[in-house]
């Protein structure tokens, strides 16, 4: 029961956790990132497994765990308002090569990130060259060039 | 000019789809129950595994689902006490798959008889119980027979999942 119970609560706080500190807070931007990922699923192990260390309890740990991953996708697919409260939506922050401030304020993204992506992407040097910026759900920002 | 498909639409691939989307159905269903039974108790923790074993001299509770490794308690509460002791004899072969973490509370006295190893307590106000912390050390099944007070042996019997 225990083995079921720990890692959906775990599954939920790390849902609502995520989601709460928006989408960019583990895009992977950064090495620090990636480091912080590995140091939260350390702190996570714990809560998960407690001190079961049997074969068993890890499998059920790991259906939990997909089997609720299962479950949100089919939520998602049958309600479209569950799928934006968990998955957001994509948002334009740059606008035939003029930045959107108001929003790439409140979505924490600044110029910077944009060309960024522009010059990994499609190699691109200055803002006028992008026609559309669009910060995607996995917080990753997608360029459309002119 | 029929419009050209990519090569990864062959009817084929899609038999082949529709077949591992049945499946993955059907899985789906297995991890479902899965989690249902596991929520239950069948893989230890939880309503299913609860057991008691009752006589004239007393009860045991028990867990029927063990898991390698991890503790479980036997907890024995005597109906009564002849001169102030309580005795608990327990066959050494079971003990023989765990490892006695502690007894709570400490036994007075503790030896063998044959085949079996008597605690002696001394006797608490009535109704208190005995526990017994013990931590698997073998799989599968194990039987045990367990006599309190010299009553009729109750048999206790578990699993111990890897």
């Amino acid at each position: 029961m225990e083995s079921v119970i720990r890692p959906a609560l775990v599954y939920l706080f790390v849902l609502v956790l995520l989601r709460l500190t928006g989408k960019r807070t583990l895009a992977q931007i950064t090495t620090f990132d990636f480091v912080l990922l590995l140091i939260i699923s350390e702190a996570t192990q714990q809560a998960l497994i407690g001190e079961d260390n049997s074969m068993i309890n890890s499998a059920i740990v790991v259906a939990t765990l997909v089997g609720l991953n299962v479950l949100m996708s089919l939520l998602k697919q049958r309600w479209p308002w569950v799928d934006r409260l968990l998955d957001d939506v994509p948002i334009v922050i740059v606008e035939n090569g003029k930045p959107l401030k108001d929003r790439m304020d409140k979505v924490r993204v600044d110029e910077d990130d944009v060309l960024d992506a522009a010059r990994q992407i499609h190699g691109l040097e200055r803002m006028d060259q992008i026609r559309h910026a669009i910060l995607e759900r996995d917080g990753q920002i997608s360029i459309i060039p002119r | 000019m029929k419009p050209s498909r990519p090569q990864e639409d062959r009817e084929a691939d899609l038999i082949f789809h529709r077949k591992e989307w049945r499946i993955q159905r059907i899985g789906w269903v297995l991890v479902a129950l899965f989690l249902a039974v596991a929520l239950g108790g069948l893989f230890g923790n939880g309503p299913l595994s609860r057991a008691h074993a009752d006589g004239a001299a007393g009860r045991i509770e028990y867990e029927r689902f063990l898991r390698y490794g991890l503790s479980t308690d036997l907890v024995i509460t005597p109906a009564g006490a002849a001169h102030g002791v309580n005795r608990i004899e327990i066959d050494t072969e079971y003990l023989e798959a765990f490892r006695v973490e502690h007894i709570t509370p400490e036994p007075a006295a503790a030896r063998m008889t044959g085949t079996r190893l008597l605690y002696e307590f001394a006797s608490a106000a009535p109704g208190a119980s005995i526990s017994i912390s013990i931590r698997p050390q073998r799989l599968w099944r194990h039987r045990a027979s367990i006599t309190i007070d010299g009553g009729a042996p109750l048999e206790i019997s578990q699993l111990t999942y890897p």
